[in-house]
């Protein structure tokens, strides 16, 4: 009896190491995307963006190249939009009407946030060319809607207007 | 001395009448009297704990058996390899989603800037 107990529990032992190690390398096996893996923001940023656009290594390494470039500009441009809010938050809670001050500081926020929105575009279309034609064309859209142009569908900027024109009450 | 209400007579080696150690009974319980008292002792267990005794007495005499020790690691192998999958899509998943939520703001001056004033 003493045998069998033991036969069993070893049994037992390497059923459950059996199952732990299948469970191991289906994990490893099955999160295959590189931003899966690697925990640097970049790599997780870039992986996304191989795997969700399906990029080559060199399609990857052109954009790799060209997000690192763009990088500095967009880390200065924060720092100004940021610098820009702050102040026009002062002179708003500063005054109580709109003074000439007060509407150039908005003025000089627009003029910044479009400047910002121009170079995230021009960015945006660089990346995209470096991509396949159909996954930039879906990268244009995605992108624009989320960044360059909030709350518009994406792919349907063409339509916008005509369906605001239709769905205005009479 | 009183004699034994059961009929038992006391040793003559000590003079002790609580000497216990060398105290024999002198009547031979029937054949059956040790299996009855094991059956009501038996009668009175816990059902559960009857199932549960029998149930891995049944396990031990099973797991080492070849056929049943292989169903046991093929099934534990496919549960390993399901949950694997399971966990490596979610994990995948939320990945992905952290990577974009990274790359829009890594090409956006304006988030940047919104959550420095925060």
């Amino acid at each position: 009896m003493k045998k069998r107990l033991l036969l069993a529990v070893l049994t037992l032992i390497v059923a459950v190491l059996a199952g732990a190690i299948a469970f191991v390398a289906c994990y490893h096996a099955s999160v295959t995307p590189s931003c899966c893996r690697d925990h640097h923001p970049v790599a997780k940023e870039l992986g996304w963006l191989q795997h969700e656009y399906h990029l080559s290594d060199a399609q990857l390494e052109r954009i790799q190249q060209l997000h690192a470039d763009f990088a500095p500009r967009c880390a200065e441009m924060c720092r100004r939009v940021g610098t820009q809010r702050a102040r026009l938050a002062a002179l708003i809670q500063a005054g109580h009407e709109t003074s000439s001050e007060v509407a150039e500081a908005l003025k000089a926020t627009a003029a910044l946030e479009l400047e910002c929105r121009q170079a995230s575009l021009s960015h945006i279309y660089a990346v995209a060319a470096a991509m396949p034609p159909e996954e930039g064309h879906r990268y244009v859209s995605t992108m624009t809607a989320a960044i360059v142009a909030p709350g518009m569908p994406a792919g349907k900027a063409g339509n916008s207007a005509m369906s605001c024109d239709t769905n205005h009450p009479r | 001395m009183k004699p034994h209400p059961a009929g038992a007579t006391p040793m003559t080696i000590s003079n002790d009448p609580l000497n216990l150690q060398a105290w024999k009974a002198g009547v031979t319980p029937p054949a059956r009297f040790q299996s009855e008292v094991w059956q009501r002792i038996a009668a009175r267990a816990p059902v559960r704990s009857r199932l549960l005794d029998g149930f891995f007495e049944r396990l031990i005499l099973l797991l080492p058996r070849p056929a049943f020790a292989m169903a046991l690691g093929v099934a534990s192998i496919g549960l390993g390899l399901g949950f694997g999958y399971t966990a490596a899509t979610h994990a995948r998943s939320a990945a992905l989603q952290e990577g974009q939520a990274l790359y829009m703001a890594s090409i956006n001056p304006l988030s940047h800037a919104a959550s420095s004033l925060e």
